[in-house]
């Protein structure tokens, strides 16, 4: 398994691995730069598979996370990061606050 | 069911001596009036400029960049294991000592101008050639100190060298309240900066208050709080002290979590978290004077903190630092269930930030020159009153 790559149980979500990004900032930067459609697929294809997920990668502790579930942990808080759009504003135009990137975050 | 009285305008009852009447703005905009500010509230309050856990071994420092105090200020700790505060500018010349965010001093700090080294208790400990100055006494001529002291963990500075109120007595009810409460056992996910247009009074107010939250945040947190007739807001309690103020609200037992975190709090595992048994509410906003708000959020897994330090630049320009500390996630779904509340609330703080701006420009037009405060946006009142008792009243300008 190289390095980019999610376990084996998980190849379902190998299209949106484009998603596992190791910052906030990143994945932020990729949300405002995502279609709705992009991010309703990756969500649907995603949320079957957050208990997976979870069980997966808390056998590998989190403490750090190890190298090689990286990748699937960064895909699931980018999950986190695009569910208030999916979930709660529904639409991308609906969010009327200050542009993200001026909420300059440090990890 | 929630304890909460529904009952209309109780606040005005509980503290009758602060009045209802309408609250000028003219001291969100003058210039004139910031510059009191500067002089009669920043440099002579204690300001919250970081916490111990930023700097946990000897030599470690930050440098925090206190430009309405017109000064920069070195935060250290010394080999002898205390923290102690100076202003960052060297006994020479006067240059910034340390011109980076923070570091590990390897025993001594040296000013890249002339290398004059300081060992890390402030005093001046070399000088380069030093046999050809008249007469130096090195002895005199250590970095300035500031007084700084600590509380639960928070350090904080005071510019007033002739000041005589110690910490405690300043924070006063907001000690009393939370002194003894976990926040060494929380670690800090993140951090935001933001920099606004807007007064930094402007920006404090409209986090002062859940009146707006079914509104203004009417997809993230539109029910989160108790409602009275499933509309309105409506406060559990508030306390008002020598400056300070806190309100508390419960959360609204019909609550519904969103999909991804319904999912994320059953499998969020957090095993024995350190609970702040010193909250009010489910939900505590303490203003401490004049700058800083600590955030307690009751939690179903664990409890967590928010804080925002307000820094002015200029009468229209602020920077909002936002902090997150939560329990060390010991596994996945907790990491997550973290990250979810993380994003929810700093996409709700979004929507506030851009109200800041538009709300500094609104007033800034003198179109309407007061705000209009309901019995629940009694903290807003009380904060403009303790500014003004500090800094004067000012008169109505143009």
């Amino acid at each position: 398994m190289s390095a980019n790559a999610l376990p084996a149980e998980f190849q379902l979500l190998t299209p949106y691995l484009a998603w596992a990004l190791p910052t906030e900032r990143e994945r932020t930067h990729r949300r405002l730069n995502a279609s709705m459609e992009e991010m309703k697929a990756f969500y649907e294809a995603a949320m079957p598979q957050v208990e997976a997920i979870v069980d997966y990668l808390d056998k590998g502790g989190v403490q750090p996370v190890p190298e090689s579930n990286r990748p699937l942990m960064n895909l699931a808080l980018a999950l986190v990061e695009i569910s208030n759009i999916v979930e709660l504003y529904k639409r991308a135009d609906r969010f009327d606050g200050m542009h993200p990137s001026r909420f300059v975050s440090y990890e | 069911m929630t304890k909460t009285l529904m009952t209309d305008k109780r606040w005005a009852a509980k503290y009758p001596w602060l009045g209802t009447g309408p609250v000028a703005t003219e001291s969100c905009i003058s210039p004139d009036y910031f510059e009191r500010e500067r002089t009669l509230i920043f440099r002579r309050s204690w300001l919250n400029v970081g916490r111990v856990d930023e700097i946990p071994e000897r030599g470690q420092y930050f440098v925090r960049e206190l430009a309405v105090c017109h000064t920069s200020i070195l935060i250290m700790r010394g080999k002898d294991g205390k923290i102690r505060g100076f202003h960052n500018v060297c006994a020479h010349r006067g240059n910034r000592l340390v011109p980076h965010e923070r570091g590990q001093c390897p025993g001594k700090l040296m000013c890249n101008f002339h290398f004059w080294t300081f060992d890390t208790e402030g005093k001046l400990s070399w000088v380069p050639d030093e046999e050809n100055f008249h007469g130096l006494d090195k002895s005199k001529l250590g970095l300035t100190p500031v007084r700084t002291d600590i509380w639960e963990g928070f350090i904080f500075v005071n510019l007033d060298d002739a000041g005589t109120e110690s910490l405690e007595d300043y924070l006063d009810g907001v000690g009393k309240q939370l002194n003894g409460a976990p926040f060494g056992k929380l670690s800090r996910l993140r951090t935001f900066k933001v920099d606004e247009r807007a007064n930094w009074k402007v920006a404090i107010d409209a986090q002062n208050e859940i009146y707006h939250l079914p509104f203004q945040h009417r997809f993230t947190f539109p029910d989160a709080f108790v409602l009275k007739d499933n509309r309105y807001t409506r406060l559990f309690d508030v306390n008002l002290y020598k400056r300070h103020s806190v309100w508390s609200c419960e959360y609204n037992p019909d609550y519904k979590v969103s999909p991804l975190g319904a999912l994320l709090g059953r499998l969020d595992r957090l095993k024995d978290p350190p609970r702040f048994t010193q909250m009010i509410g489910d939900f505590d906003f303490f203003l401490v004077f004049p700058n800083m708000v600590i955030l307690l959020f009751k939690g179903a897994a664990w409890d967590f903190v928010v804080t925002y330090n307000f820094w002015p630049l200029a009468v229209d320009h602020t920077i909002w630092e936002i902090r997150y500390y939560y329990p060390p996630a010991d596994n996945a779904g907790t990491r997550l269930n973290q990250e979810y509340g993380l994003c929810r609330l700093r996409d709700t703080l979004q929507e506030d930030a851009k109200a800041h701006e538009a709300i500094h420009a609104g007033l800034r037009s003198r179109a309407k020159r007061e705000l209009q405060l309901q019995d629940d946006e009694i903290c807003i009142r009380y904060f403009h009153k303790v500014v003004d008792d500090h800094a004067g009243l000012l008169e109505a300008a143009e």
